[in-house]
């Protein structure tokens, strides 16, 4: 099955731009199933046109595939629970525990359907914005022909009964979704007189096509003429109806026989004209015999093929099997005609379902109910795949149907402001492209706090996906180094220990303090501890505070040391060489001989490369600093000169 | 084991506090107070643990207040996400929001609704002039509120006043992601380098009194609480999800490390009236019950595949 037949209905969406010569429409991806539209202006190739700037200017955030997100934001955050455990089991168990716990799944799923269901009927009834009413109204249709497949699909595929017989479940399906008949029946018996209500007899009719001979018995008896003979005869035969249920230990053979044997009780008492007095009971009795023509007559009480096509399997075919469900499809279709384009649609997908076409009908759902969400579509696949109902073959698109339709799903979650982290957990169990997507979308999530930063990186952590992290740290770095928090940025950027960028914080630093004579961020860089050593830059900054902590303590020579091995080690940026040359002077024009000689010859050497290097010029060189380096010159050579006579000199001891 | 109650509310939920009692023989309080973010549009909501509509009344034995459902009394939007969230007195809350701003809300007591009574705007801002988060609140009394914020920054309000009392622009170079008062004119920090500072706000803003590293990895400390009697010791959690016990009448280094939860710990909280007993909670999804007197984690309660945020 290609991917590209599962193409859904043409989405138009109509925005509000102003039509112009000039300009033209163009858009750029969001994130997942999401488009920014914006209106920008044609470049005109012959001459330069001054570019008049149009006064507004606005950006669409166009989403699809996501409308049910905002309003049933329940469902997918439950399901969502339901779906990871499901798949932790389906990894931990055995397969028989595993099909049990399958079966718990789906009806959990619709346990959560119908729960939001019912809350949106209660949103639905209190709105007062026609055109929202409309919207829940469409959405509350859609949850309704979504849990009418889901539960055919149960029993169907999920939670096969014994044997495949299948009538039961069946049964239990119509009562559970074609509730007019109870209805009517609650409304009848409370009304005065029962037997005259005019739908008095439809209401028995649909019990009746139900299979729900209890409730008919009671409606009968309620019948002005319930003694009479006939009424007796009725009573009597659906008394003695038999049910097949799982309890009583009989085999099917025996069931078939006494249901058999029940029929024909039937005929002959309607031959027997027992209930020729009243023609409604000849009706029901035509109805138990499984007479062709009278299912034709009550069709209205049916509403739908496949409610015919249960009742009659019911009075005619009690013990049939899954397979046998497909010969009676088409004579119920035949007796209904016509029906709107919608419950075409519908009708198209139960049929695939009843003649066991499990693509048919996955294809037809995603044509027909995803456009407000991948939701259904992807978590039945999951379940029937993992029932091993689902063919897991490869589609030419690279990964097999559950997995497109997951991906489908988790995409659309993506490009919602707070939904991506369930997204990201979708993609988690996606075995083939699940990780690539996580990787490219990861590092999309807008940032705007740093706690949101946090959970992002934890989310990448947990996957092992470090090269994201680290690009988050980056980015969250140089944020925090365009809003000028230095500290921050340096934070961030030992985080993702990568040398260039804590370079530019520690030049920035570096910068501060040549123009500011002193470092603000004291708290930090006296803090640093082992990460000074992750890179150069921070080991230079982290001695040089300590050569600072030094000279204020008076340990003149630890100082001079310091100096002098940072110096040499070159480990300083260029620009900041001139202040460590200065820091140099004090400490030269000291009454004592610090520096010995050939750490004079270093700090000559440094000063001599430093003016080599255009960028310290004379001609760049402010007033100022050519004073300073000429005293700097001078106070070098007096310790040059004093150095060596200190070193060369001989002492003389006297010994006295 | 205790019993759990989970219901799903469909907001990102990242501070709930319980209202306080208004004196101390009332019963206890069933009405909370949630903030959400990270969303489109972000609630303050208020809830109250109600009856659960199913009757129970022929039930001679005690109901735990677990058996009620919360239902939401009161929504109301929000600008930006909400950081923090305290508690000043009975009545009034205040609310840290992401856009910078600090707002004080009132619980009326004749209808179920939140009143506003004032807000700071732009209490947090970079030097670009840029909003910056505001990430923490500490009420004293209930007169003055401490906050910290993404800009390194700790402001000072008081109740009736726009100007606030006191500002220290250069608290700290990194963000600071919680704290609270120690005495009437102390106040201590933790920031995303992995200090713990002490500020005494009497004295040159320019010095910190004393500043105290965990490790040296700098992992960002991310909540802290005092001890209710002992106000030397403070209790930190981080983003690796370590536990630190920290006495403050010692330079420098902690007293306990405890490895505690495999997420970043968003929240930790000493008893108020059993100070042996505290509680963390992780983005691990699970919450944990330290007890004091024997130095092992006495229960944890793992929750759903949910991160928690607030205690």
């Amino acid at each position: 099955m290609a991917a590209s037949t599962v193409d859904g209905e043409v989405e138009v969406f109509t925005l509000p731009f102003k039509k112009s010569r000039n300009l033209k429409l163009r858009s750029v991806w969001g994130m997942g199933k999401e488009l920014y539209m914006f209106q920008s202006q044609i470049p005109h190739k012959e001459r330069e046109e001054s570019q008049r700037s149009f006064s507004e200017s606005n950006i669409f955030d166009v989403q699809w595939n996501a409308e049910m997100h905002d309003i049933a934001r329940k469902l997918v955050n439950e399901t969502h629970n339901i779906f990871v455990i499901l798949q932790g089991q389906v990894k931990s168990l055995s397969q028989s525990i595993l099909y049990s716990q399958l079966r718990k799944a789906s009806k959990q799923y619709r346990a959560v359907l119908k729960a939001c269901s019912m809350e949106l009927m209660q949103i639905a009834d209190s709105c007062t914005d026609e055109s929202k009413k409309l919207k829940y109204e469409e959405h509350i249709q859609e949850f309704e022909m979504i849990q009418l497949i889901w539960s055919l699909c149960e029993i169907l595929f999920i939670d096969v009964a014994p044997g495949g017989l299948v009538l039961t479940s069946l049964l239990d399906w119509l009562q559970w979704h074609f509730q007019e008949g109870k209805q009517l029946a609650t409304k009848v018996i409370h009304s005065d007189q029962p037997c005259e209500h005019p739908q008095y007899w439809e209401a028995i009719y649909r019990l009746l096509l139900q299979g729900d001979t209890e409730n008919v018995r009671k409606l009968l008896a309620l019948n002005v003429f319930s003694h009479s003979d006939s009424f007796i005869a009725v009573d009597e035969v659906l008394k003695k109806m038999p049910r097949w249920t799982y309890q009583h230990a009989q085999s099917v053979a025996e069931y078939e026989m006494k249901w058999r044997h029940w029929r024909e009780e039937c005929v002959r008492r309607y031959e027997a004209g027992q209930f020729a007095a009243y023609p409604e009971l000849e009706t029901i009795v035509q109805v138990l015999c499984g007479d062709e023509a009278v299912f034709k007559d009550l069709k209205d009480c049916c509403e739908t093929w496949y409610h015919l096509l249960v009742s009659k399997l019911l009075y005619q075919n009690p013990t049939c099997r899954i397979q046998d469900l497909t010969y009676e499809i088409k004579p119920c279709q035949a007796v209904f005609s016509n029906s709107s384009p919608q419950i075409q649609e519908l009708d198209n997908i139960l049929q695939a379902a009843l003649e066991f076409d499990l693509h048919q009908v996955i294809k037809d759902s995603c044509t027909f109910l995803s456009n407000r969400s991948w939701w259904f579509v992807s978590h039945l696949a999951d379940i029937l795949h993992h029932c091993g109902q689902l063919d897991p073959q490869e589609l030419p698109f690279g990964s097999n149907l559950r997995e497109y339709l997951l991906l489908e799903y988790a995409t659309s979650l993506m490009a919602h402001k707070s939904l991506y982290q369930v997204g990201i957990d979708y993609l988690d169990f996606c075995p083939v492209f699940g990780r690539s997507y996580i990787e490219a979308y990861v590092e999309r999530i807008p940032l705007e706090t740093e706690r949101k930063a946090h959970k992002i990186l934890h989310i990448c952590l947990e996957r092992d996906l470090l090269v994201q992290a680290q690009s988050i740290c980056k980015v969250m770095g140089m944020k925090c180094l365009k809003q000028e928090r230095f500290g921050s940025a340096l934070s961030w950027f030992l985080k993702s220990k990568d040398a260039t960028v804590i370079k530019q914080v520690t030049d920035r630093f570096l910068n501060e303090y040549c123009e500011e004579g002193k470092f603000s961020h004291l708290d930090l860089i006296d803090h640093l501890g082992p990460s000074m050593l992750i890179t150069n830059s921070l080991t230079f900054l982290a001695k040089y505070r300590e050569f600072h902590t030094f000279y204020n303590n008076g340990d003149v020579k630890g100082a001079v040391n310091l100096l002098l091995s940072l110096i040499s080690s070159r480990l300083a940026p260029k620009f900041f060489w001139m202040t460590m040359l200065m820091d140099a002077l004090p400490l030269l024009n000291l009454p004592e001989v610090v520096f010995n000689v050939s750490q004079t010859y270093e700090l000559l050497h440094c000063l001599e490369e430093l003016q080599r290097d255009g960028t310290s010029n004379y001609k760049n060189l402010k007033e100022t600093e050519i004073e300073k380096l000429k005293l700097l010159r001078i106070a070098l050579t007096r310790n040059l000169a004093n150095a060596i006579l200190q070193e060369r000199s001989v002492r003389t001891v006297s010994i006295s | 084991m205790t019993d759990i109650s989970v219901k799903f509310v469909s907001k990102k939920i990242s501070k709930i506090r319980w209202r306080p009692k208004s004196d101390v023989k009332s019963a206890p309080s069933t009405i909370f107070v949630t903030g959400s973010w990270d969303d489109q549009q972000n609630t303050i909501c208020v809830w109250d643990l109600r009856d659960r509509i199913a009757a129970s009344d022929d039930r001679d034995d005690e109901i735990s207040a677990l058996d009620h459902e919360p239902q939401k009394t009161f929504e109301m939007p929000y600008a930006g996400d909400v950081l923090d969230l305290q508690y000043l007195s009975s009545n009034t809350f205040a609310v840290a929001s992401s856009t910078g701003a600090v707002t004080v809300l009132k619980h009326l007591s004749s209808s179920q609704t939140l009143a506003h009574l004032c807000t700071w705007d732009k209490h947090h801002q970079f030097k670009t002039d840029s909003p910056a988060a505001c990430t923490c609140l500490a009420p004293r009394g209930d007169e003055w509120i401490a906050t910290g914020g993404e800009d390194g920054q700790i402001v000072i309000v008081a109740l009736e006043q726009r100007q606030p009392v006191q500002t220290l622009d250069k608290a700290d170079s990194c963000t600071i992601n919680d704290l609270t008062f120690l005495k009437q004119s102390e106040i201590l920090s933790v920031n995303s380098f992995g200090q713990l500072k002490t500020f005494d706000l009497r004295q040159d803003p320019k010095q910190h009194a004393q500043i105290f590293s965990v490790t040296e990895n700098h992992t960002p400390l991310l909540c802290l609480d005092k001890h209710p009697g002992q106000a030397h010791i403070v209790a930190t959690g981080g983003e690796d999800g370590m536990l630190t016990i920290w006495d403050l009448r010692q330079e420098k280094f902690p007293m306990t490390l405890l490895e505690a939860h495999t997420g970043a710990m968003w929240e930790v909280k000493f008893h108020p009236h059993n100070p042996n007993h505290l509680f963390t909670c992780s983005d691990d999804g699970s919450l944990w019950h330290w007890d004091g007197s024997s130095t092992d984690a006495v229960s944890s309660f793992t929750g759903t595949k949910g991160k928690k945020h607030s205690i």
